[in-house]
């Protein structure tokens, strides 16, 4: 405890020197830059600058090169919540609830309450990773297929609980989405699958078009023809800033979100992307008003946003205290790291206590600066919407197509996007909900490919589910909310959907 | 009637395009380079064709004295960055640094009966950039301490022993069967989604085995978490000089690359590649270039074109091979 | 034809779309599964649900009760989207989006033309500045490198 407090000092001592204070705000400001451009996430945001740090000192570099990284978790929610474009990948949720605020005019409410859910997630995560990074990595590494698997069942049942409408409808639209993750080279055989003999199907049809997609354009095509309804969207200067209503309703999912997001975070695999959608879920299955849920609810934005900046930190801490990348943005850190001639291992807080140390204390600072920078700009961000949107949306459009050209250099994303923009629009129009499709897309891969990896590594036994004991303790949760969800059968209590469809013949009847 | 006044607006702007499109044609004769290079890396950045050809390309952007600009066009294992270089105007404004993998994609096209996406002779090699050969890495755990406790384990019960790799005919893959083939012994090979996830398979015990690159390794096998067996490549490696090489211990022909090199389109005219590999000679003398790769602990591995094209020849030789025995995953 | 009748429908031929296109896929066994064991999986879930919204739908609204209004608007936006895909590669970023910018500004919105000019010409080159030159995210040119 006392040495971390000292190592602590020495890394605050490593910080506050003028230039890297000057780094870490660098890093935040493009960090933020990069996460509001679609496309540009933190992953090329990183690579682009990767270069120009090969003349700085080791410990400047990976300060601005953090910062970026957690940076661009802040502004990924920005266009998520203006314009229904997730800004990256773990924004999908937070364009359900958050567009809805914006339609209501709460942007500001909700931009700002984005920022300081991050903030909060942010923070604590930094304790987190500073106290528990050693055991939490050895915890992560026991995660294996079997375990992904397991974690997986119980998200899908969880899912059960996601959105609104009817569950037929949204367990249809989960296996469409699945149904549409299955296209590409299959990983354990090297098959090509649904492809059509388009090379640039093999990594399948990837997350960002679909997501732009389903919600940006099929958004655009919906509304673009419509009458201006928007005039409830000038803004107040009281309509900033959330209310004290808003603040209470959102101080349990930030704590919760942020727990989530960092032991998620820890996992290997595109972790940052599922705490989002536990939590949303989460949220949802608590809450006392799960119909407010999809409407603009303030919960399913605090929420997932804590829980992808905590997740985004949690990734770090395989890599810090073992040397391991779990996803493609520490993969790019590692490198960054290599470049300067250190390469994190289990050795790595032991034989570099500057790096590691200035890097904790950068990210203290860091999340402050993000803050400090984030909420002046709700002001700014909230007054885009003031422009008329036939100006408005043939602009966001061109940044549909930037964003999601830039990911992969690939036209075949951009067309992708088109066509998830129509099915999208036509999904609207049948009353079916787009996020359980994307949730679909996203989990598909994943689901199988671990599953068949663990069958492989027991060779074909069932039984590894059950004999490891974290898997076994998913599969029993997966079981008891399975339970749960059943009492309402048993007891014929009026169920939360009940009321939801109530709501919604209210709205029919004008 | 404000349709008549928009009109003109648009007629505007297709004029500007056709005048675009002469200005560009009536410069398209000029002296090599005008304009900024991309260079394909065809895997996402952090990857080794990444951390390879970032400080290439700042090195010979100097020698240039043009922008030179990194594109990760990724996807199908390297796959359609690969394509996309084959199909590219051979104009030398589009090359790319390409990893060993491109000798195998043609021939697992073969084995699937699926037509191949590229063609080797698609490409003109410039220069071999790196080459590292990858290191038997098994968990500190593991009973094994040399390579033969290893393979008379793995003869006593054939398909027990878990490798991980970094996908189906990947890099990690191929080795490693390579080296199975050669021993006579069954392995069970179970895919992950990246040399990261391989390794981190390792390190979390689920699997017992791997075969990967020596940069990446080496931290864990300092730190004690991993054991290293063997080498594959024609010598010890400089930084384990206690680990013997697979063909030392007596396994012909046992012999695999993780290198990188830079390429063409093959019908690049002559002169361009001129200038590119009198560039490339200077770029990788680059002091910058040099530090950046010596931090890495990937020694540069430079050969110029026509080395290179007898040294990629020999490696696609028995790559392909390694391929074939490998056979269609089921 | 009600609305969940009609998706039904559609869920369910997709399914069986699936299930004969798998065909190519070994399917593997239980404990073994092949690349085509889970596609054949959800096709069938896919089918069986399809085939529950065919039968419980006949309370759902009416498909004729869906109102079109903005269709005009999206086809057009959908064009350009489409034209985008097709032509972006070949004629260049910057020329592509001045194109369709100055398409839906211009004609489909009816915005006063010196707005439309200037909106148009700031957006497709002012992005393309930011992306390309300054982020070095290298967006396409034409093949005469504008």
């Amino acid at each position: 405890m006392e040495t971390t407090f000292q190592n602590l000092v020495l890394g605050f001592s490593t910080v506050f020197t003028p230039t890297n204070m000057l780094y870490s705000l660098v890093g935040c400001l493009i960090g933020t830059m990069v996460g509001v451009l679609p496309g540009v996430g933190p992953l090329a945001g990183i690579s682009m600058l990767l270069p120009t740090t090969f003349g700085l000192d080791t410990t400047s570099a990976i300060i601005l090169l953090a910062g970026i990284y957690y940076g661009a978790m802040y502004g990924g929610s920005t266009t998520s919540i203006l314009m229904s474009i997730p800004g990256e990948a773990a924004s999908v949720m937070t364009c359900i609830d958050g567009y809805a605020m914006a339609r209501k005019g709460r942007a500001g409410p909700a931009l700002a309450i984005a920022a300081i859910g991050s903030y909060i997630a942010g923070t604590l995560s930094v304790v987190g990773l500073m106290f528990l990074a050693p055991p939490l990595a050895r915890f992560a590494l026991g995660f294996g297929p079997p375990e992904y698997v397991c974690l997986l069942v119980c998200g899908l049942v969880v899912l059960s609980y996601m959105t609104g409408g009817s569950i037929v409808k949204n367990l249809a639209m989960i296996s469409l989405g699945m149904m549409a993750g299955m296209i590409g080279i299959d990983q354990m055989s090297g098959y090509f699958r649904f492809s059509y003999g388009i090379t640039a199907l093999g990594d399948g049809i990837g997350l960002v078009p679909v997501a732009v997609g389903l919600f940006g354009i099929s958004e655009i095509l919906a509304t673009a023809g419509s009458p201006e309804i928007r005039d409830v969207l000038k803004p107040r200067f009281r309509d900033l800033l959330p209310s004290k209503q808003e603040f209470r309703d959102s101080i349990g999912p930030i704590g919760r979100g942020t727990v989530l997001g960092f032991l998620i975070g820890i996992i290997p695999g595109s972790a940052h992307i599922i705490s989002t959608f536990v939590s949303y879920a989460l949220e949802r299955r608590i809450s006392k008003h799960p119909e407010r849920f999809g409407q603009g609810a303030i919960e399913g934005v605090a929420g997932p946003e804590s829980a992808n900046n905590a997740a985004s930190e949690g990734a770090l801490v395989p890599l810090l205290a073992l040397g391991v990348p779990t996803g493609p943005v520490p993969a790019v850190l590692l490198a960054a790291l290599m470049v300067h001639g250190i390469t994190p291992g289990p050795l790595f807080i032991q034989e570099q206590p500057v790096v590691f140390w200035g890097l904790i204390a950068s990210m203290y600072v860091g999340n402050l600066m993000l803050l400090l920078l984030n909420l002046p700009m709700v002001g700014i961000f909230v007054n885009l919407l003031r422009v008329p949107y036939r100006i408005l949306y043939p602009t966001i459009l061109l940044f549909c197509v930037v964003g999601v050209y830039a990911v992969n250099s690939s036209m075949v994303d951009v067309a992708i996007m088109t066509v998830m923009g129509v099915l999208g629009y036509l999904l609207r129009k049948m009353d079916f909900e787009t996020a359980p499709l994307v949730l679909g897309v996203i989990l598909a891969p994943i689901i199988e490919f671990s599953f068949r990896q663990a069958l492989a590594m027991s060779g074909g036994s069932y039984a590894i589910f059950v004999e490891r004991p974290i898997s076994a303790g998913f599969l029993a949760l997966a079981l008891i909310m399975i339970l749960l969800g059943l009492k309402p059968l048993i007891f014929k209590k009026r169920d939360w959907r009940d009321r939801l469809s109530e709501v919604e013949k209210g709205c029919d009847a004008p | 009637m404000k349709s008549k006044r928009v009109f003109p607006a648009v007629l505007a702007m297709w004029c500007m395009g056709i005048v675009g499109l002469v200005a560009g044609q009536a410069l398209a004769a000029e002296p090599y380079p005008l304009r900024p290079i991309q260079v394909i890396v065809p895997f996402p950045p952090g990857g080794v064709a990444d951390l390879v050809g970032r400080p290439f390309a700042t090195a010979l952007e100097k020698q240039l004295k043009q922008p030179v600009v990194i594109v990760n066009k990724t996807g199908a294992g390297g796959a359609v960055g690969m394509q996309a270089q084959a199909v590219s105007k051979p104009d030398g404004y589009t090359l790319m640094v390409a990893l060993s993998s491109i000798s195998v994609m043609p021939e697992v096209d073969a084995l699937f009966g699926r037509p191949p996406v590229y063609k080797l002779s698609d490409f003109a090699p410039i220069a071999l950039l790196s080459a590292d050969p990858t290191v038997l890495v098994v968990s500190s755990k593991s009973p094994w301490k040399t390579v033969a406790d290893f393979v008379a384990d793995a003869k006593k019960r054939p398909g027990e022993i878990k490798y991980s790799s970094s996908g189906v005919y990947g890099t990690m893959h191929v080795a490693m069967e390579m080296f199975a083939h050669a021993a006579g012994i069954k392995l069970r090979h179970i895919p992950t989604g990246g040399g990261g996830p391989a390794l981190t398979a390792l390190l979390g015990g689920h699997v017992d085995a791997l075969s990967g690159g020596p940069n990446v390794s080496i931290p864990h096998i300092k730190a004690g978490t991993v054991r290293v067996l063997a080498g594959w490549g024609d010598k010890r490696l400089a930084a384990l000089p206690d680990v013997p090489t697979l063909m030392e211990l007596g396994y012909k022909d046992v012999e695999f690359y993780i290198w990188s090199g830079f390429f063409a389109p093959a019908a690049t005219p002559q002169p361009i590649i001129q200038v590119l590999r009198e560039a490339t000679a200077k770029a990788v003398q680059a002091p910058d270039f040099k530090s950046a790769m010596q931090k890495m602990e990937t020694p540069i591995a430079y050969m110029d074109a026509p080395e290179f094209r007898k040294f990629w020849d020999a490696d696609a030789d028995r790559l392909i091979r390694a391929v074939r025995n490998i056979g269609k995953v089921e | 034809m009600t609305m969940d009748r009609v998706s039904g429908a559609f869920l369910t031929l997709l399914g069986l779309f699936v299930v004969w296109e798998r065909r190519v896929l070994p399917l593997g066994t239980a404990s073994h599964p092949g690349p085509g064991y889970f596609p054949l999986l959800l096709a069938i879930l896919l089918i069986v649900l399809g085939a529950i919204l065919i039968a419980r739908g006949k309370g759902a609204k009416k498909i004729r009760s869906v109102c079109w209004p903005e269709a005009p608007h999206a086809v057009a936006i959908l064009g350009c989207c489409l034209f985008i895909s097709l032509f972006m590669e070949t004629i260049g970023y910057r020329l592509t989006l001045l194109l369709t910018l100055g398409f839906l500004f211009g004609v489909v919105e009816r915005i006063k033309v010196w707005l439309t000019l200037a909106l148009t010409l700031g957006f497709s080159l002012g992005t393309f500045w930011l992306f390309d030159s300054l982020l070095r995210v290298p967006l396409p040119r034409g093949g005469w490198g504008f």
